[in-house]
């Protein structure tokens, strides 16, 4: 994580750091969502956590998590040898091209809840994907004229390959501590508590609360605020989803739901941007 | 001369560089042939990797040939005025061409006197039009995916990298959105990144390999086969090579180097199609085999650069990180007994409206069973009762979860170890074949009636409530179910649509009341709009289709035989004459009794009679053409017919009976297909 950062602000992003609402991916930070939008000049980098309660396995399988990390990379406009700074990061962290075999294999990526996807490939070292490489052209359901390039690096996978253990359990943290020692407990209680214990209608009046929250707060034009709340909803529904209070049919309306309040607080931000005349446009020289 | 264009990508998806390829190089070639610079001895070449797209054309022209071109203008009488002065019609055409009105010359013409401009055109230069051509080309080809990648640039599948395009080694003068076209190539991404700068074609593949990059698709793809056969070989091995497989690799590395790994021999426990979907589906692995068939804890890999070492330890740990996830649910999924999964079932939606797994299971179970009833096969009821109540049991196990794709063959492999019979085990295996368009048909009757089965249910359901396909969606995938269903069909024509589709609705009374009852009727024209596309694609005309069609496809194995009997009876003019007579007797007839004919009539209805009778036979020993050609003898009874009586005849009683004649006339002629449809009237 140091040698990532150290070599991505080298390449002229800002350091961010994950944003604390819960989230899915690292896409949903507003670094991210935000900035793909309009046509200023954008470079972040940062860790994200992202919950996922579908692939929790209460800390039993080796490769599977409710909570994971990704560390996240987003370029706009997307740089001419992208990869090449790519391959350049994974030397960074001891993973060297000339060494390894590493291959761009096609995979597109969709996230319906935000209205967004893009074209791109998982990165596979030695056979093992350790990056989502993608070319962003949609967000919030509008297109995208200037091109972002995200790059998403899973981190406790890259960190247990590079320390050769097969579970990322067993990674080592500090000599003597194992990243299991640290969130087991918590990896158990997630899972049990999206599986079986979390309480529907609790869930469902706090989605239906989120989501008016959501429409008030974009109705005044806070659209950070109102996010906040899509973020929120979304989180909610990956909840019910892996408790199984969502039948397939209802899927896809629940889905709409939030992407509405996503898009709406895209509008917004591009329309903030517009008055203020795209201020970043030219302003940032490693940019250019 | 010679042009060479390469189009520099970030890696493109696998299955569209290939055909991409061949369109830069068709596109290229029929540019060139328009604009007549092709010369007599030119020559095509094409190169493909995942990075590059690339079209050689030798022997071009470097230039047009001169030609003459006529322009016809205004006539002459539009063109002058009284006093023999240029109208506003002339004035404007010469102004349009560029020349002053005096140029133009007076011509006759069989449609009178016109202006014309005649002039020399100079053939422009190849570097013109091939730069326009390039241009043209790159902004037309077709990717199943596109992105938008910059301002004013075409969709491409990827952002365009570089553009290498030379004739005889100059630069043509080209943009593609900020791609200017210049003279250098790229070659492997990390053992000779480049730029490396290109003369022409033979340079060109030169410089290639020199940068660790085989261009020739051919050549690579033989690289890649030779080189996995030969590792495999060098451990006393077989590889065990899926064209597909083959395929994908070659289009996903520009320098392939085959190597042999191996994995813990405890994996072996696990079933063989669990190791192969894995090495083959995940990993783009080639499984190997040992000289009598077993699987050997080893397999073949592909790598586009690395030290050997390094990548096959690093794949080897993915390998064995999957294999392990494998076997832990393969372990967990046995220790209930297979039958115990079926409760479980009750928790797994089918589809909304469409009942639980386990309701599903429950209609499978029946209507196999129903099904080989109806085929005459009694005897294999039992078996597939057993089968269908189990066929969805595997989807409540945990390796089915992760590897959707051993649905079915896991279901298969755990009935066996579960104790079930060989013959369930394996109909249960059968359910989902075939899987696609070309899949292999179940081996034996059992399989294909449960296969059969499996889809009758999932039409009935979904079209009953509404679900089918809307222009290219098909989100439940029934059109590829329905073709299913009428290849395994084909297998047991014994079985009729009726009884079929009476038992696969009868198992959805319960939760969907009228609208099951009435799914067979949308069923029908689903399977018939199939049977149609069916026999379109294999070449047959499309009007003797609909006429079989339209006598129905109570037996839709049947259906291919009736078109071949109609397009070879379909011939001839007394074939003509038929069509005629049927069509007319089709217009007049009308259901009833014939009781009471006389003289024209008698000798009508004694001839129908017998067509019914031989008709009958004929029809059970399934000769349709026979039964074409026997039909046709009834054109001269019906010619004498309509020559004596008057059909519509003033008396009630007397019309109907004549209606009624010739509505079994055209029943008996229409057994086979509907030939009054083939009526040049309609």
């Amino acid at each position: 994580m140091l040698a990532l950062a150290r070599f991505w602000a080298d390449a002229g992003c800002y350091i961010g750091q994950p944003y604390d609402v819960e989230k899915g991916a690292g896409t949903m930070n507003p670094l991210t969502f935000f900035r793909s939008l309009g046509p200023e000049p954008w470079r972040v980098a940062y860790v994200e956590p992202s919950r996922r309660p579908a692939d929790a396995r209460f800390g039993e399988n080796p490769n599977r998590l409710y909570k994971h990390h990704q560390y996240q990379v987003l370029l706009k406009p997307c740089p001419a040898n992208v990869q090449e700074l790519y391959l350049g990061s994974l030397a960074a962290i001891g993973l060297d091209a000339k060494l390894h075999d590493v291959r761009f294999v096609e995979d597109n990526w969709e996230a319906p809840t935000l209205g967004a996807w893009g074209i791109g490939w998982e990165v596979w070292v030695d056979g093992m994907e350790i990056t989502q490489f993608t070319y962003f052209q949609q967000m919030g359901g509008i297109e995208l004229d200037v091109l972002p390039v995200e790059i998403t690096y899973g981190l406790e996978r890259i960190t247990a390959y590079v320390q050769g253990v097969e579970n990322v359990f067993d990674v080592e943290v500090v000599p003597g501590l194992k990243y299991g020692d640290i969130v087991r407990r918590e990896e158990y209680e997630h899972s049990a508590y999206s599986f079986l214990h979390a309480d529907k209608d609790y869930l469902m009046r706090s989605f239906q609360g989120a989501q008016e929250e959501a429409r008030r707060a974009a109705e005044e034009g806070l659209f950070f605020a109102s996010y906040d709340h899509v973020l929120h909803c979304s989180h909610l529904f990956n909840v019910l989803e892996a408790r199984g209070a969502i039948a397939p049919a209802q899927r896809t309306e629940y889905i709409a739901r939030i992407r509405d309040g996503a898009r709406r607080a895209a509008e917004l931000y591009l329309q903030d941007r517009e008055a203020k005349g795209f201020p970043l446009t030219g302003r940032v020289a490693a940019w250019n | 001369m010679e042009l060479i264009v390469e189009l520099g990508f970030p890696e493109l998806p696998s299955g569209t560089i290939a055909p991409a390829a061949d369109e830069l190089v068709q596109g290229l070639r029929a540019a060139a042939e328009a604009a007549g610079l092709l010369g007599e001895d030119w020559r095509a070449a094409v190169y493909s990797t995942p990075r590059r797209l690339c079209a050689v054309l030798e022997g071009l022209r470097g230039r047009q040939p001169d030609r003459i071109q006529e322009v016809r203008g205004p006539s002459l009488k539009a063109a002058l005025d009284k006093d023999g002065g240029f109208t506003q019609a002339a004035l404007g055409f010469a102004r349009g061409q560029g020349v002053s009105p005096e140029q133009l010359e007076r011509r006759e013409t069989p449609q009178g006197a016109y202006l014309y401009l005649r002039r020399e055109v100079e053939g422009r230069s190849a570097r013109e039009l091939m730069a326009e051509a390039v241009a043209a080309v790159t902004r037309s080809l077709h990717f199943p995916r596109t992105m938008r990648w910059a301002k004013d640039a075409p969709r491409l599948p990827r952002p365009l990298g570089w553009l290498l395009a030379l004739l005889d080694g100059e630069v043509l003068p080209i943009e593609v959105g900020p791609i200017a076209a210049g003279r250098v190539t790229y070659a492997h991404r990390v053992l000779a990144p480049g730029p490396h700068a290109v003369q022409g074609a033979q340079d060109y593949l030169e410089v290639l390999r020199r940068g660790f990059v085989e261009p020739d698709r051919a050549l690579r793809r033989s690289q890649v086969a030779g080189m996995v056969q030969a590792a495999a070989a060098a451990e006393g091995l077989v590889a065990e090579m899926p064209q597909d497989l083959i395929e994908e690799v070659t289009d996903l590395c520009e320098w392939p180097q085959a190597f042999v790994g191996s994995f813990a021999a405890e994996y072996l426990d696990v079933p063989d199609a669990v190791l192969v979907a894995t090495m083959v589906h995940h990993q783009r692995f080639f499984p190997l085999r040992t000289r009598d068939g077993r699987l050997a804890a080893r397999f073949c890999a592909v790598r586009n650069g690395g030290d050997e070492a390094v990548v096959r330890r690093g794949n080897e740990t993915v390998l064995a990180a999957r294999l392990a996830d494998a076997l832990f649910f393969y372990r967990e999924d046995r220790k209930q007994a297979f039958a115990e999964l079926r409760p479980a079932l009750s928790g797994i939606a089918y589809a909304p409206r469409l009942g639980s797994l386990y309701d599903r299971s429950e209609r499978l179970a029946k209507l196999a069973g129903a099904l080989a009833r109806a085929a005459g096969r009694d005897d294999l009821a039992p078996v597939l009762e057993r089968a269908g109540a189990l066929a969805l049991c595997d989807r409540a196990t945990a390796l089915v979860r992760e590897l959707p794709e051993l649905e079915g063959t896991m279901g298969g492999a755990y009935a066996r170890l579960g104790g079930e019979g060989e013959a369930v085990a394996q109909a249960i295996a059968a359910r989902v074949r075939p899987r696609g368009g070309d899949d292999e048909l179940p081996e034996d009757d059992a399989g294909r009636l449960m296969a059969l089965a499996d889809r009758l249910d999932q039409l009935v359901g979904f079209l009953a409530i509404g679900k089918g396909p809307t222009g290219s969606q098909d989100p439940f995938g029934l059109r590829r179910a329905a073709i299913g269903a009428i290849r395994l069909w084909e297998t047991v024509p014994e079985l009729g649509l009726t009884p079929a589709l009476a038992a696969a609705a009868g198992g959805y009374r319960d939760l969907l009341g009228a609208a099951a009852a009435e799914a067979p009727d949308a069923v029908r024209p689903f399977l018939a709009a199939r049977l149609l596309a069916r026999a379109q694609e294999t070449g047959h005309d499309p009007r003797i289709v609909q006429a079989v069609l339209q006598s129905g496809i109570e037996y839709p194995s049947e259906v291919m035989r009736r078109i071949e009997a109609l397009e070879q009876a379909a011939q001839g003019e007394t074939w003509t004459l038929l069509v005629q007579a049927a069509r007319r007797a089709k217009n007049l007839a009308k259901e009833g009794g014939t009781e009471g004919a006389e003289g024209a009539e008698r000798d009508l209805l004694q001839e129908v009679a017998a067509l019914e009778e031989e008709g009958r036979l004929l029809l059970a020993r399934r000769d349709y053409l026979g039964y074409l050609r026997r039909a046709a003898g009834l054109f001269e009874p019906l010619d004498r017919f309509f020559a004596a009586v008057m059909v519509m005849a003033e008396e009630d009683d007397v019309r109907a009976r004549r209606q009624a004649l010739l509505y079994r006339a055209h029943r008996a002629l229409s057994q086979v297909a509907e030939i009054a449809a083939l009526s040049a009237a309609e």
